[in-house]
């Protein structure tokens, strides 16, 4: 059964807008239809429209992070609204409408670059949504990462050898994992961010142990724990 | 009817009076429950990062205890909510051996319920609506969420229902940035400039009051406000209050004292 929805769609050319601004459209999708159909049925309506049909990558609805292959159904049902706000997945760095410049999501690779194959590549792209899911993005641009830290994990678990340096990298005190904060509700599919969680725990606990005095705060923290709760 | 234990080990370097009084609308409500006896102090969620071990252990005697007793824990803010369920989760799956040393089994681990989710029921709401004695018809506040508990559990408390059993308006607001909190030991800028965003976008909106459902949320929003403000270079003033608190008010409890605004930072005008 086809289902009514309001959407306001960000819009804006970095050649030619100053500010961007978002188009109201009235559409009819079946609710067994995917987020990639709804954007395709709305480029139906406004022709210049354009969007990266990138599958890891995503879109924002309502301010969440959410991934094309997403059903009008699971939207609707999260939302329990049938007015959605489609942005960029981050949208300071939009180029055209929801097509943005993601150059600095593979800066943040390239850190890694001495401690992973080509072959690993496919992994880190794979893990775009999270990286500008980041909130701590927003307010620190060279924050490696969420998506770095994933990375970061499986290439320790890999490349032993290369573990120690690794963690050194991910410790950083004013862009490492220690400006992490969870994803829950940022990304509509829970699972995804419950994945990043318990990869980030297990990265945390790694660099705990390996290097346990790096980090003055976070000894305290410990500290002020210990002599709490023991 | 169900037996229920309320877990009150609420940590004390944080604001605890605005979530304990959650004890006394149980009472209110007239839903009879016990509370939690020598608990160790729930150290915050990320703790588990830090010592997953001892953190196992802090939440394992309430659950063995509520086990053995058949008593529902209740949790009063999220903190506690997810601490309970963590353990809960992990000792069903990899806590095999202290569990038979305390002759428990996994099905027999208690349930938890977050305290808002009490007060959705249909009889629950119609006390609420029959006792009321302010309305809050002029008034608009915010629910915050944040990123630590799940939007979909937070969908369970119908919280536009409760909202509406006491007239109040519910300002609409993203509910889901994160708090900052979890960084601010870190980063304090950074943190601060996160929970700057989220009072500033509650201000915004015409929220005369931001409910919010975490203790350490509560804390740094309401204790750290001044610092917050200076940081992002704003003035803001906004009370934090849990909704345990707008409830009582709302049945007709005014003593600031009781409410615990005597230990708000920001404090409530209204009444």
């Amino acid at each position: 059964m086809p289902y009514s929805l309001d959407l306001r769609v960000f819009r804006f050319n970095v050649q030619t807008d100053f500010l961007p601004y978002y188009t109201p459209i009235s559409l009819k999708i079946d609710k067994s239809a995917t987020l990639l159909d709804l954007l395709k049925s709305a480029k139906n309506k406004i022709k210049d429209l354009k969007f990266d049909s990138n599958v890891h990558l995503g879109v924002k609805v309502n301010s969440v992070i959410t991934m094309l292959d997403t059903t009008i159904r699971e939207i609707i049902e999260f939302f329990e609204t049938n007015e959605l706000i489609i942005e960029p997945i981050d949208e300071f760095r939009a180029i055209h409408d929801l097509i943005i410049d993601f150059s600095d999501f593979y800066e943040k690779m390239a850190i890694l670059s001495p401690y992973f194959q080509e072959e690993d590549k496919k992994l880190y792209d794979e893990l775009i949504s999270c990286y500008y899911a980041s909130p701590a993005l927003q307010y620190e641009r060279d924050y490696l990462g969420d998506s770095f830290f994933l990375f970061a994990n499986t290439l320790t678990n890999k490349y032993p050898e290369h573990k120690e340096k690794i963690l050194k990298i991910v410790a950083n005190e004013n862009y490492g994992i220690w400006l992490h904060t969870p994803l829950k509700n940022l990304l509509l599919d829970s699972e995804i961010a419950n994945f990043v969680e318990k990869n980030i725990t297990q990265l945390k606990q790694d660099v705990l142990k390996l290097i346990p005095n790096f980090n003055r705060a976070t000894k305290q923290e410990l500290k002020r724990s210990k002599n709490f709760f023991i | 009817m169900t037996n229920y234990i309320v877990y009150n080990a609420l940590n004390p370097l944080y604001s605890t009076k605005p979530f304990d009084v959650g004890i006394l609308l149980l009472n209110e409500l007239n839903i009879s429950s016990e509370t939690t006896s020598n608990s160790q102090f729930d150290p915050g969620f990320n703790y588990s990062t830090l010592n997953s071990d001892l953190f196992v252990q802090i939440f394992m005697k309430p659950l063995l205890d509520a086990t053995i007793n058949k008593q529902t824990i209740i949790a009063l803010e999220d903190s506690s909510y997810l601490g309970l369920n963590y353990v809960k989760y992990l000792l069903a799956s990899n806590f095999d051996n202290e569990l038979a040393n305390s002759n428990v089994t996994c099905k027999d681990l208690p349930s938890i319920v977050h305290i808002n989710s009490l007060f959705c029921s249909k009889n629950i709401l119609q006390h609420i609506s029959s006792n009321l004695k302010l309305s809050f018809e002029n008034f608009y506040a915010g629910f915050y969420i944040g990123t630590d508990i799940d939007a979909r559990v937070c969908k369970n408390y119908h919280i536009e229902n409760i909202f509406a059993s006491i007239k109040l308006n519910k300002v609409n607001m993203f509910q889901y940035a994160p708090s900052g909190f979890d960084i601010f030991t870190n980063s304090p800028n950074v943190a601060q400039k996160m929970a700057g965003k989220i009072l500033c976008d509650a201000f915004d909106s015409g929220c005369d009051f931001l409910i919010v459902n975490d203790i350490r949320t509560f804390t740094f929003f309401d204790t750290y406000q001044k610092k917050i403000a200076k940081t992002i270079g704003r003035e803001i003033s906004i009370s934090i209050l849990t909704l345990s608190q707008v409830i009582l008010m709302a049945l007709g409890v005014t003593d600031k004292a009781v409410l615990g605004f005597d230990k708000h930072s920001v404090m409530p005008t209204f009444i």
